[in-house]
């Protein structure tokens, strides 16, 4: 292999690096509650008035959606939650438990991240335990997702390793040739 | 001027501390097992997340299967990135070192094997995020003979593969310096990381057994399994053979691939129902845990024969002195033995399929079959010889 293709390809391995640690850093930075949420909701659960705080809308598709859930709890005692993401009808996905943790900012609050991963509608269903006894409430999401990739260019990308694979098992096959003919 | 010697005892004109051959040998056979068990636990997490899939969803990026897939690739990237960067170190206190590896971009020196096993695990992890996206658009139902299911199950495969050059050159080197135990050691790397590559290969072999694999063209139904599974035991197991000094070298890869399934069906199982729990989920269509793996119960089992059948012709061929063309021929049958669906929880899948596929359907495959075991037994020969030439001073 010569001196230049084995630069480019170590060159193309920093770019691949560089790219790989901006995904991780946008994955962490997706799961970060921003200081300004980007939709307000006030629901109501039964008899418990909640606001809920998104941080993303619409949500992005394959990243956790920051939310935030506050509650008069002077008015309802200590209240807490569960909550799901749940996929809306046509979405090929499964239900999933989001992550709860109490909020610091707000008395009674909770903060947490649901997992949205297909592009399409979906609903944060929060389920309310208090003094008055358990209520659910759906609050509407719509995810998307960057612009689809063609099918065949999926495809391009994804047998890059079979390529290599080729090209290894060709160059192998010269190197033995030349090898017998020495 | 600095030397490179056999023995421990290596000197050089400059003040840092002189490494020995011995040094690279430790640090390959090291790192080689490191990225040795980075791909196993690759291999072992894929079939959790094909059990995870299937019964309960995929609910989230980062659920454990994922989180175990990942950190195998991790492992192998950062054992490869080590490797490289402590032997380019050491090549250029003493460039002596530098002839028992491969220098790269006129700035690396290491073994070739961990350039393969480096830039295979760039791509595994590149994929990852792209799969991401991939399910982002099209759902969790996706096949795994999805675009980027391929590129990190075939990029870990190559990891192993790398994985198993490294070891090997780790065995010229234990050979050169007469240490038999650790030349023992670096052959038994070199055949489990062959088992991995056949047992991730695997994984994307299985689903032609299925719909995936049977091709409806016009007045004619066919089966791509035989094919696949030919150039697939053909190219591993021969090219072990061509590799590995001694007796009944295909035989024991196998066992090794076998042994995976054992291991997976001990460990898959168990971990869904209990992350299950933890994670407060529930079973998509069954209401009970099926306490199997699913990737165990339809592992084949086939490649057992071809194994055997293939150390008993290539031996026969070593002791009567037969051409590589009639080797190969030799090896052709048992090849295509190997490459038959048979699974334990349908052992006359061979049957059911021919049925499926018809006469006719059935003849073309195994045609097709057989053409695949003589791409992959030639390229599995020439791929063993050329990684017995590799790094060998």
């Amino acid at each position: 292999m010569s001196t230049f293709f084995q630069r480019l390809l170590l060159a193309f391995g920093v770019l691949v690096l560089i790219a790989l640690l901006i995904e991780i850093g946008l994955s962490v930075a997706a799961t970060t509650h921003g200081n300004q949420p980007a939709r307000i909701v006030h629901v109501t659960a039964g008899s418990y008035p909640l606001t809920v705080s998104l941080y993303k809308d619409p949500a992005n598709a394959g990243f956790a959606l920051p939310f935030a859930i506050a509650s008069d709890a002077s008015q309802h005692g200590a209240l807490s939650y569960d909550v799901y993401s749940l996929p809306g009808t046509g979405v090929s996905a499964t239900p999933v438990h989001a992550s709860l943790s109490p909020d610091p900012d707000i008395h009674g609050g909770i903060q947490g991240n649901a997992e949205i991963t297909v592009q399409g509608p979906w609903t944060l269903q929060i389920t309310v335990h208090g003094r008055a006894g358990s209520a659910v409430v759906a609050v509407p999401i719509t995810a998307t997702a960057p612009p689809a990739i063609p099918d065949w260019l999926g495809w391009l990308i994804g047998l890059l390793p079979f390529y290599g694979l080729l090209i290894f098992l060709v160059t192998q096959h010269g190197k033995q040739n030349k090898l017998q003919v020495a | 001027m600095a030397k490179v010697l056999r023995g421990v005892s290596v000197f050089s004109n400059t003040l840092a501390q002189p490494r020995s051959l011995y040094s690279v040998l430790l640090l390959r056979l090291i790192l080689g097992f490191t990225i040795l068990a980075g791909s196993a636990g690759f291999l072992l997490g894929t079939t959790w997340d094909i059990q995870w899939h299937s019964l309960i969803g995929r609910d989230r990026t980062l659920i454990p299967p994922h989180i175990m897939m990942l950190g195998g690739i991790a492992l192998c990237g950062l054992a490869t990135l080590s490797a490289i960067l402590i032997e380019t170190a050491w090549a250029r206190r003493n460039p002596a070192l530098a002839r028992y590896g491969t220098t790269f971009a006129d700035t690396f020196h290491g073994s070739f094997g961990a350039y393969i096993a480096g830039f295979a695990a760039l791509n595994a992890a590149l994929a990852f995020p792209l799969d991401s996206y991939w399910h982002a658009l099209y759902g969790v139902d996706v096949a795994i003979w999805a675009p980027f299911h391929i590129m990190f199950i075939v990029g870990m495969a190559l990891v192993s593969l790398g994985c198993a050059y490294m070891l090997l050159s780790a065995a010229h080197l234990a050979s050169r310096e007469g240490k038999k135990g650790m030349l023992r050691i670096a052959h038994a790397g070199v055949i489990i990381a062959f088992a991995t590559v056949l047992g991730l290969f695997t994984l994307l072999v299985i689903d032609a057994m299925g719909k995936p694999g049977t091709i409806h063209a016009g007045f004619i139904v066919i089966n791509v399994y035989p094919v696949l599974a030919a150039l697939l035991l053909g190219w591993t197991l021969v090219a072990a053979v061509f590799v590995l000094p001694g007796r009944w070298i295909a035989t024991r890869v196998v066992a090794v691939y076998l042994l995976f399934a054992v291991v997976m069906q001990g460990f898959v199982p168990a971990a869904t129902g209990w992350l299950m729990a933890i994670e407060q989920l529930g079973f998509r269509d069954t209401s009970n845990n099926p306490g199997i793996s699913l990737a165990s119960v339809n592992w084949p089992l086939a490649p057992i024969l071809a194994a055997v059948g293939i150390d008993i012709v290539i031996g026969l061929a070593r002791r009567r002195g037969w051409s590589a063309g009639r080797t190969l021929l030799g090896v052709l049958p048992v090849i295509l033995l190997g490459s038959m669906p048979v699974i334990i929880m349908e052992p006359l899948q061979t049957l059911t399929l021919a049925g499926i596929v018809g006469g006719m359907g059935a003849v073309v495959s195994l045609l097709l079959g057989m053409s695949g075991a003589f791409i992959g037994g030639w390229f599995g020969r020439r791929t063993g010889e050329a990684m017995q030439q590799v790094e060998r001073n």
